[in-house]
């Protein structure tokens, strides 16, 4: 397994325990796969309240570059989720921070997703992953985006159904 | 943290944003969900994690501003980098890290390790990528100034390899240029040479004292002009320019010293004129009888359509005329100025409108369209013709004796003279020949009649009666030997 560099470790370190003194709304969990390698991180995401991923889980797989912070983490979705910004296949997740145009040192994985929660609640139809979930939202029709968000998160990500 | 002054104006402004952002959504602006979402995050950073790792810290101001009423107890223990995150009072803390840094405004402060290695990474990523993303602190947004021992050469050369790659279009587009000037020069000295003939060329072109090429303002912009003189001749779009431009360029000195053999330079300065009176001769006596065999051949409803706009055209200039004078009457009555006034205000908006519609008409009507050349045609024929006049002037200058051959070139002694008339001869026998088609295609068509189907019936047996009676002699003459 790689190592990280002493400087990123000792980040990483700090950044376990800050969230394990206190842990943010928007997760369930964040910790490394492996206690030994701090390369490969990772987080259960709560679906943030007042939108229709409210009630699912999702996890996600971290992986952190040799230069972090200087760097962003990769972050994909390993629970498929249903949402323009993120790929339905490979979870990729389209947000400007994790593409490095507007990462800097001052994220941490925490903040980092917390954008990735609040891009849940705020997708983005115009530079979609999914297309098709994008037209529909593009189309205004939020009954059916919603429908088949929370179907979505019925079938994958443990949300209780309504009916059954 | 010498900048303590400045801090409690600066922070009331960014933290109160975060404050409200953890109970309403961060932004109602959807567009750009990405984007605020990644600035609240910052926002969020400085709630989130300051506090937690220090919490009864007054060095953090977030802490300072929500919480502690006085922000001067200043702990340099809970410092914290918000690069590496670690604080001060760590134990893990190595001694060689560097001093502390506050770069900016806002709170975040960092190890000058820390910030120099993140600042060598950013400009590694801007002169990879070119991205044009500035150093400023990711939370206040102040630009991080760097104190560094300058380098004029590595400044010079970087702007420079900066403007290179900014250049770039507008490099292709010089390269491009230059590739059409370089074409059209060199089309230029090669039209001079077929023309002219070598002797006549080195002396429009060479100096005349040292003998060689001369590169003044004159052949740099006449010599690429060439091509595009010849092209622009074939249309009236440049009338009034053309003929003082060879004037300009090839008449290099003297141009009133005339000599009665005319030298090379004024015999191709007077060709535009020679041009324009050809073509005014052309239009008064010869034009009549074209435009009416033209009119012959032309279906009715097109004619109609043409006469109709004609009409249109003319009544407008005549209301154009009405409202002008409508204008001056409005001016001079005082006494229902205004109304005059409005009635002509609103004329003149129905005119304007008119007036653009017209425009658009009269494009269609112009005359290279009139001449009934695509513009594929006229370009080519227009840059082939001085390799034309000068096939002609070789056949004139090869014209045999015993049809008054050497009386020819007892008149025109020179290369230039031959190619020349050969040129003007090839212009005008061409003209000659469209109009003696398009009095033939009139004939023809006023010859027209549409046959009966009777009739044609009775051609076509004729005409297999007597392939049939053609085949049997053949057969008959096979079997007869």
């Amino acid at each position: 397994m790689s190592t990280s560099t002493p400087a990123a470790s000792r980040r990483l370190i700090k950044e376990l325990t800050d969230f394990n003194k206190k842990r943010p709304s928007h997760l369930i969990s964040l910790h490394p796969v492996d206690e030994s390698d701090l390369t490969h991180w990772t987080a259960t995401l709560r679906g943030p309240q007042d939108t229709p991923y409210e009630g699912g889980e999702w996890e996600i797989d971290i992986k952190i570059p040799d230069n972090y912070p200087n760097a962003p983490p990769l972050m994909v979705f390993v629970t498929p989720v249903c949402h323009p910004n993120v790929h339905p296949k490979t979870g990729e997740i389209c947000l400007d921070l994790l593409r490095g145009t507007a990462w800097t040192p001052a994220y941490t994985l925490s903040t980092t997703l917390e954008s990735v929660s609040q891009l849940l609640g705020h997708p983005e139809p115009d530079s979609p992953l999914n297309v098709d979930i994008a037209a529909v939202l593009r189309h205004g029709d939020r009954v059916a985006y919603d429908a088949l968000v929370r179907v979505w998160a019925v079938m994958y990500a443990g949300k209780k159904g309504t009916t059954a | 943290m010498s900048s303590s002054s400045q801090r409690p104006q600066a922070r009331p402004a960014r933290i109160s944003p975060s404050r409200s952002t953890p109970s309403s959504p961060p932004s109602t602006n959807t567009t750009a969900a990405a984007n605020s979402s990644s600035s609240v995050t910052v926002d969020a950073d400085a709630s989130v994690t300051i506090p937690l790792s220090a919490p009864r810290s007054t060095s953090s101001p977030t802490n300072a501003v929500a919480r502690s009423p006085s922000p001067r107890q200043q702990d340099d223990d809970e410092k914290r980098c918000w690069i590496c995150y670690t604080s001060a009072a760590d134990s893990d803390q190595p001694k060689e890290r560097s001093e502390w840094k506050s770069p900016c405004k806002c709170s975040l402060v960092a190890h000058e390790s820390c910030l120099l290695d993140w600042i060598a990474d950013v400009q590694l990523n801007r002169r990879e990528s070119g991205s044009q993303r500035r150093l400023e602190c990711p939370q206040c947004k102040t630009p991080i100034r760097l104190k560094e021992k300058d380098s004029a050469v590595l400044d010079f050369v970087d702007s420079v390899s900066q403007l290179a790659g900014n250049a770039g279009a507008f490099v292709a587009f010089g390269g491009l240029a230059s590739v059409i000037f370089v074409s059209a020069t060199v089309y230029g000295v090669n039209t001079i040479y077929t023309i002219c003939g070598p002797e006549f060329a080195e002396q429009i072109l060479l100096n005349r004292e040292t003998n060689q090429f001369l590169w003044s303002w004159r052949t740099g912009v006449g010599l690429p002009l060439i091509p595009v003189v010849l092209v622009a001749s074939r249309t009236r779009i440049f009338d009034s320019v053309l003929p003082v431009l060879p004037v300009i360029f090839f008449a290099q000195s003297d141009p009133l010293h005339f000599t009665l053999p005319p030298s090379p330079q004024i015999t191709l300065a007077l060709l535009p004129y020679l041009r324009s009176f050809y073509n005014h001769l052309w239009g008064k006596y010869i034009s009549p009888y074209e435009q009416r065999w033209l009119r012959e051949v032309t279906p009715r409803h097109k004619l109609e359509s043409e006469a109709r706009r004609a009409r249109e055209r003319a009544v407008r200039r005549n209301r154009d005329w009405d409202a002008l004078r409508q204008r001056d009457n409005a001016q001079r009555n005082n006494q229902n100025q205004r109304q005059q006034q409005q009635a002509v205000q609103e004329e003149d908006g129905v005119i304007v409108e008119e007036r653009e519609w017209g425009g658009e008409l009269l494009v269609d009507n112009h005359n290279v369209i009139i001449q009934g050349n695509n513009l594929t045609t006229l370009v080519l024929g227009a840059l082939l013709w001085p390799s034309v006049a000068r096939l002609a002037g070789q056949g004139i200058g090869k014209w045999p004796s015993q049809w008054g051959g050497d009386k020819i070139r007892k008149w025109l002694p020179s290369l230039l003279a031959r190619n020349l008339v050969g040129g003007l001869l090839v212009v005008v026998m061409k003209d000659f020949i469209s109009l003696y088609c398009k009095y033939k295609r009139a004939q023809k068509f006023r010859s027209r009649t549409v046959m009966n189907y009777s009739e044609v019936m009775k051609l076509a047996q004729h005409a297999s009666k007597a392939r049939r009676a053609t085949r049997n002699s053949n057969t008959n003459g096979n079997a007869a030997r």
